[in-house]
């Protein structure tokens, strides 16, 4: 500020000495110029020095050079005292009307000199936040750039990376203002929800010494930009309308960050699956191929048994029985693993309960036998929507379950509603009920109610139905018969729009 | 002890693991029929095939095939069998892999069966048998009128009878079940259903499968919730079993 105020004083002093300057050639040359010449020179003085230095000088000059002449006595030998101070009138108009014309192109030449500078400042930015490398890099980029070249200091709002609607972060962390905290996050949250500008000139929270602009990537709010050492008063407009396109272009940036941050993450978590299910697929393959050569050798045996003793034959037989079972228990510790290992993903297919329900049947043929099966299926049931492998897996152990703890006489039965929200299937049995208090538990790996007679399972597999019914965003309890013995187990999966179907018209 | 008849059925067995491998060439020098020659890898077998289609006119019949093999993955050699001269013979797999995709995989590739381990010798031999009962393929297919069972279907009149009552059918139910005779004992996967019945473009539409068989087997099944002719095939599709073959 000082050395503006110098070069205008320096400029008055200049324009004041040019007005007595110009009275001393009018003095001196007087006589050659006459009278019309003397206030030529008068207005020849007066406008340059309104074109060079503006209106107020010029103004001194004239006033110096009209004082100078009625005081050096030039108005002797003129016409009359009022024919000059026309004369003079006419200058002054002509310096006002000259200096304003100057004012105004000057004003021009600023703004063209202010939006020349802008359009460089961004394109700077643009080239920082084009070379800055993750989110906090092209903030890191923006601030820096911003306060390089426009000298405001600029801090962030974010909201957190797992949209868990917790509150915004400020970046950097460290940032001070003379506002407290409290303040300055409300007018953050207000501009990031609203998707407005908040604080310093607004309406909102103005008494905050910062101005806070949501940053816009297309009708999204990626966070909010707090901006202070902000000078607002010359055109204000124009400013903020420059600060809004620096809110988009980080915002972009940021956009395009976090989508390739997504893809990072989602191409690791494929990964890290593929591992998985190949190492699965190794175990699995690697524990079944014992398996099969002794299964395949027994029965070979078992086949060409014509030799053999009944004890050898029944310990052949002993050896088969034991691969299978082997074999179930197999299958189903490599199913909860892979239930467990949190990154099995439901294929889900629109399926009808009873076509899964031949398939469970079929793979438990062995344990029910002939036992009576009755089911009750609605004959609107819709489509289940569901992994179709998973829940005949479901099926298939509740089936088991029932058919294990119920005495072989006594018969299953399979109920199956629909409501408008979900559907729902239950297995009916006439075994000996679930212990009071452990309706729950059951549901656990490893918990087994001792069966009745000798049979034992893993204890995994209500845990695997519970597993799976889970992920299918279901529910899965018991509950014991009233009146009568046995247990009613059942779950339900969400009812979802069925899909088209094929016409019948064939 | 084994005696080589003009008559018996070769059979090419493609297995690494030696246990199993023993044990099938055990059973099947044991069993009247079939003489089992065993290659360890994808090389050896690719090697023995193209010998015996060139020196001998005599080709393999059968392939048995395990898919994880030292060399590679056996879904090539199913795919090289099929566009070298192996259109006829009959290929099963043998895999230890759990996984249906690869299931599928294989019997899109155009393997005819596949079991998974372990198996009994039975189930192997059940197998057997039910394939080459409905060779030579050819002449089962050129066929107008099948009985199966208590089932008579018949081509030219386009009608199916259960113990000599007439069944109603719609169009499309009678393509689905003509299909399915027409590959009586073979796995059909859903996708090679549905581009055979409903069109390539409704490949991704699996429900239409599952409903038209639930509409079968309620017409043609005893009791469908056990079903004796269409049976499910866990996670690949459906295989239309005779049921005096398949136990």
């Amino acid at each position: 500020m000082p050395l503006r105020q110098r070069t205008r004083n320096r400029a008055f002093v200049i324009s004041g000495a040019i007005g007595l300057a110009l009275s001393g050639l009018a003095w001196s040359l007087g006589a050659y110029l006459g009278f019309a010449g003397v206030f030529m020179l008068y207005m020849l003085g007066a406008v340059g020095t309104a074109l060079m230095y503006g209106r107020w000088p010029s103004l001194i000059t004239f006033i110096a050079a009209v004082v100078s002449y009625y005081s050096f006595g030039l108005d002797r030998g003129m016409p009359t005292t009022v024919g000059s101070l026309a004369y003079f009138a006419l200058i002054l108009s002509l310096i006002l009307l000259i200096s304003q014309l100057v004012a105004r192109s000057r004003e021009q030449e600023l703004m063209a000199r202010i939006r020349e500078r802008r359009a460089r400042n961004l394109y700077q930015l643009v080239q920082a936040l084009s070379s800055a490398r993750g989110v906090e890099g092209i903030l890191n980029a923006s601030i820096e750039k911003l306060h390089q070249t426009l000298g405001i200091a600029v801090a962030f709002w974010l909201p957190p990376t797992d949209n868990t609607g917790s509150p915004l972060q400020m970046f950097p962390a460290s940032t001070e203002l003379e506002a407290p905290q409290r303040n300055l996050r409300a007018a953050a949250r207000w501009s990031f929800l609203n998707k407005k500008n908040a604080g310093m000139s607004t309406d909102t929270l103005a008494d905050i010494p910062a101005l806070f602009m949501p940053m816009l990537s297309g009708e999204r709010a990626l966070g909010v930009m707090m901006l202070s050492d902000l000078d607002l008063r010359r055109a204000p407009a124009d400013w903020l309308r420059f600060l809004e396109t620096v809110g988009r272009l980080i915002a972009v940036a940021l956009d395009s960050a976090q989508a390739s941050r997504q893809r990072t993450e989602a191409d690791v978590r494929l990964r890290v699956e593929q591992l998985q299910n190949a190492l699965l697929g190794a175990v699995s393959h690697d524990l079944r191929t014992p398996l099969a050569g002794v299964l395949g050798t027994a029965t070979t045996l078992q086949r060409n048994a014509q030799g053999l003793t009944a004890e050898e034959r029944g310990l052949l037989e002993n050896i088969r029985e034991q691969t299978e079972k082997m074999e179930y228990t197999v299958d189903r510790i490599l199913h909860m693993a892979a239930l467990h290992s949190g990154r099995l993903h439901l294929q889900k297919e629109w399926v009808p309960l009873e076509d899964m329900l031949v398939t469970a049947r079929k793979q438990i043929k062995t344990v029910c036998a002939d036992r009576p099966f009755q089911t009750r299926i609605s004959k609107d049931l819709p489509l289940l929507h569901v992994d179709p492998q998973l829940l005949v897996q479901v099926l298939t152990n509740l089936l088991e379950n029932a058919c294990r703890y119920t005495p072989s006489d006594r018969g299953i039965e399979l109920e199956a509603s629909a409501n408008d929200t979900e559907i729902k299937v239950c297995i009916i049995d006439h075994g000996y009920g679930v212990p009071p208090g452990r309706e729950e538990e059951i549901f656990t790996r490893f918990s087994q109610v001792k069966p009745p007679v000798g049979l034992g399972g893993s204890g995994l597999g209500l845990a695997i139905c519970a597993a799976i019914i889970e992920l299918h965003g279901g529910r899965i309890w018991v509950r014991n018969r009233v009146a009568v013995r046995g247990a009613v187990f059942c779950f339900t999966v969400p009812r979802e729009t069925e899909p088209p179907m094929p016409s019948d018209g064939d | 002890m084994t005696t080589i008849h003009e008559g018996d059925l070769d059979i090419l067995l493609v297995e690494d693991d030696p246990s199993i491998g023993g044990f099938l060439q055990a059973a099947m020098d044991r069993e009247p029929g079939y003489r089992l020659y065993w290659e360890t890898t994808l090389k050896d077998a690719w090697k023995a095939w193209e010998k015996r289609q060139i020196q001998e006119s005599r080709p393999f019949a059968l392939i048995l095939l395990d898919l994880g093999l030292p060399d590679g993955d056996g879904q090539g050699l199913i795919r090289r069998l099929r566009a070298h001269g192996g259109e006829l013979a009959l290929i099963i797999v043998i895999s230890a892999r759990g996984s249906e995709a690869d299931k599928v995989q294989a019997l899109d590739s155009g393997a005819d069966d596949y079991l998974t381990k372990p198996f009994t010798i039975g189930e192997l031999l059940a197998r057997l048998r039910a394939h080459l009962r409905r060779r030579p393929a050819n002449a089962f297919a050129e066929s107008s009128h099948w009985v199966i069972g208590v089932l008579e279907l018949d081509d030219l009149t386009h009608t199916l009878r259960k113990g000599g009552v007439s069944i109603p059918m719609t169009p499309k139910e009678y393509q689905l079940f003509h299909l399915f005779v027409m590959n009586q004992g073979r796995i059909l996967s859903y996708r090679r259903i549905l581009s055979a019945v409903w069109g390539e473009q409704s490949s991704d539409q699996a429900h239409y499968v599952r409903l038209y068989i639930k509409r079968l087997r309620e017409k043609i099944e005893d009791d469908p919730g056990m079903p004796q002719y269409l049976v499910t095939e866990k996670g690949v599709g459906y295989r239309f079993g005779d049921p005096e073959v398949s136990r």
